[in-house]
């Protein structure tokens, strides 16, 4: 039985973060709740997560700088953002900095599947964990 | 004959002016290539017309002289260039001379060389008189004195003449320049009189040569008769139009100002005069000029009228200009409440739109999930009960966060001023004007004077009736058929409250709309947020008031709200 992908999903909001885990739960994921970008950062899921789920607007670290830090720190795993704010100009820098989508809540189920297996796809056509990107 | 080639130097030089060609016109007699504006005849003595009671005392004088003189002729000739004629004659037997004929002797004409008395006692007995044509009538002897306009100029001879020697002693002398003095008084009150008359013409054809304003002289047939170069250059046309009969005011005035102008017309003939009005002219060109115009009965000519017309296309240009200009300014005024009501209430939305939105978002993830699990085979009813449970959690959530905003409006308490709910809202209407225009929204107020003053936030209130303005107009910019009227009043309710009512005829509220209209995220707009009514009321409520809405008969909604009157002891 293969492994399934495991998918972290950072919110500070808990009703959000839950609900979103337990959406990708039904869908068959292995899902990880955290509800700061620091407990993430410094949990054993780290390196094991194929596929990050943030929000953008968090106390301390915000989704985009977590993002930062991703990129720095040579986590290649791709990057879906979910947000309450949709502003373009958050968007375009997240995108550009190479996030998979940039959804606006409330989502639908058959957008963030779509966007997650576009990241798991991405993920799979990169080098491994650490290859020079 | 050198005699009857009479020689003019009988004028004097310095005295000489300047003259047309033949008689002056006569008022009656237009001619339109005459331009109004350049000029006419100037008045000389030449010109003066003596009237006729002058000349019938002139007649009076000759007769008598003759009679007194016992001479068969007395006679006054008039110096008509390059002509001396009879001017008045004596009715005695036995004179040659006939008013009006050209006088063809020597005589007179010698008087008005020399200006200097003549007499001749017998032509038969002196060589230089005996051959001339006063002779050959049989008129013999004479004697003659010069008449003169108050200038000095030349009018004239007195003159008797016989037809048997004559000595003409002194006494006949003085008499006759009695006489010449007599007509010489005359002559210097008619030439008082045509000054006068000339200095009043002056300041005529200056106005007319000022060419500010257009005037031209017409009939009711539709002629123009004169025109000056002012009203031509309104029309487009020129002088050569005009002579050619091709200006005709009938022809001018375009068809839906005929009416009017015809009415017009009727004043200046029974009144004498027509205010001046505004009304339009085709150009040559076919375009349209409006003018002013007003006019004026010629008491002469009932027929005629003289009319002024001033070019208003600069006026209206500039109007509509400023009419652009204030659109303009309206639609700034209107963007800016527009962006003020999003601001006010768009502050409000905004800064809760995060908070609701998260329940939101977590409800939809629940209920997609709840879905999945329960087409597992076997369903997770405990993953189900799980999602439910946050849903029903999220939902109670979402209905806090509104609650918190409505808690909100009502803890900062409105500013407390005192105002005339009346004076709050022709601001707003003012401010809506555009809005209206755009959609085609007649917008109409019946304001109830003398209304209690109630306590309140004049700028929250305003706000309020924004919204349902804004709300009325947005529903019946839907509406294709039909009248799209607005109308907003204000009252005393039957309590004693004050009331405002926003009445529309657009397509108005199905009962189910009726029921949830104030109710937070209730929205009937593609892009509302449904927060709009709910805050109103929310404002209304935190005044003290009430807000509701009910059908509008017979088509549309009408949104009321009443505050309470201010207390002097509150």
């Amino acid at each position: 039985m293969a492994e399934a992908p495991i998918i972290s999903v950072i919110d500070d909001d808990p009703s959000v973060r839950t609900a979103t885990a337990r959406l990708l739960r039904s869908m068959g994921f292995s899902v990880y709740a955290f509800p700061s970008a620091r407990e993430f950062l410094s949990s054993p899921q780290l390196s094991e997560t194929s596929c990050v789920i943030a929000d953008v607007q968090m106390p301390g670290m915000t989704g985009v700088e977590l993002q930062d830090h991703l990129i720095a720190h040579d986590h290649s795993m791709p990057v879906i953002f979910i947000t309450a704010f949709p502003h373009d100009r958050v968007r375009e820098r997240a995108m550009n900095a190479g996030a998979v989508c940039f959804l606006s809540k409330p989502f639908d189920e058959t957008q963030l599947l779509e966007c997650v297996e576009q990241a798991l796809m991405k993920r799979q056509n990169k080098a491994p964990p650490h290859g020079s990107d | 004959m050198a005699a009857t080639s009479p020689d003019r130097s009988y004028r004097n030089a310095p005295n000489m002016r300047h003259r047309t060609q033949g008689r002056p016109q006569s008022p009656q007699e237009h001619d339109p290539t005459r331009s109004m504006s350049s000029s006419p005849t100037s008045l000389t003595p030449d010109s003066i017309q003596v009237p006729p009671d002058i000349i019938r005392k002139w007649q009076e004088i000759v007769d008598l002289l003759a009679d007194l003189m016992h001479v068969p002729s007395a006679s006054i000739m008039r110096v008509e260039p390059p002509q001396i004629k009879v001017f008045v004659s004596s009715a005695s037997n036995g004179n040659p001379c006939v008013p009006g004929s050209v006088d063809t002797g020597p005589y007179c004409e010698t008087v008005l060389k020399s200006r200097q008395p003549l007499r001749v006692t017998d032509a038969l007995a002196d060589e230089t008189w005996r051959s001339n044509p006063h002779v050959k009538s049989g008129m013999i002897s004479y004697l003659g004195v010069p008449i003169s306009w108050p200038d000095g100029e030349i009018f004239g001879t007195i003159c008797i003449r016989d037809n048997k020697k004559n000595a003409y002693s002194e006494a006949y002398l003085k008499l006759l320049l009695h006489f010449r003095d007599l007509l010489q008084a005359d002559l210097k009150s008619l030439a008082r009189l045509y000054g006068e008359i000339e200095t009043r013409e002056a300041k005529i054809r200056r106005l007319v040569e000022a060419n500010i304003i257009g005037i031209f002289v017409w009939d009711v047939e539709g002629r123009i008769l004169e025109a000056n170069d002012a009203f031509l250059h309104i029309i487009g046309y020129d002088r050569e139009d005009l002579a050619a009969g091709r200006v005709r005011w009938t022809d001018l005035t375009p068809s839906e100002w005929r009416d009017d102008t015809a009415r017009r017309v009727a004043e200046v003939t029974t009144t004498g005069t027509a205010q001046p009005r505004e009304k339009e002219y085709f150009r040559k060109d076919g375009s349209r000029v409006p003018v002013l115009i007003g006019g004026a009965a010629i008491n002469e000519e009932p027929q005629q009228g003289i009319a002024f017309v001033l070019d208003l296309s600069e006026r209206k240009r500039a109007e509509a200009q400023a009419r652009e200009a204030e659109r303009r300014y309206r639609e700034m005024q209107m963007e800016l409440a527009h962006a003020n009501r999003v601001a006010t209430m768009g502050q409000l939305t905004a800064s809760i739109a995060h908070e609701v939105k998260q329940p939101i978002a977590a409800t939809v993830s629940n209920a997609q999930a709840a879905l999945r699990w329960l087409e597992r085979q076997p369903p997770d009813l405990e993953e189900v009960r799980q999602a439910l449970a946050h849903i029903v959690q999220d939902g109670k959530r979402a209905g806090d966060v509104v609650g918190r905003i409505r808690d909100l409006i009502k803890k900062a308490p409105p500013r407390q001023d005192r105002l005339d709910i009346n004076g709050a809202i022709p601001e707003v209407i003012e401010l809506t004007r555009g809005e209206a225009v755009k959609n085609g929204v007649s917008v109409q107020s019946e304001l109830t004077d003398r209304l209690p003053l109630i306590q309140g936030d004049r700028v929250q209130l305003q706000q309020v009736m924004l919204n349902l303005i804004i709300n009325a107009v947005e529903a019946m910019s839907g509406v294709s058929d039909g009248p799209r009227e607005l109308l907003i009043s204000t009252g005393a309710s039957d309590t004693g409250d004050v009331r405002v009512v926003v009445r529309d005829s657009g397509p108005g509220l199905t009962p189910a709309a009726l029921e949830r209209l104030f109710e937070p995220f209730y929205t009937t707009k593609a892009g509302g947020l449904g927060l709009g009514l709910s805050i109103c009321r929310s404002i209304i409520e935190a005044h003290g008031g009430r807000l509701w809405a009910s059908a509008n008969v017979p088509r549309g909604a009408t949104f009321q709200f009443t505050l309470p009157v201010h207390s002097e002891h509150a």
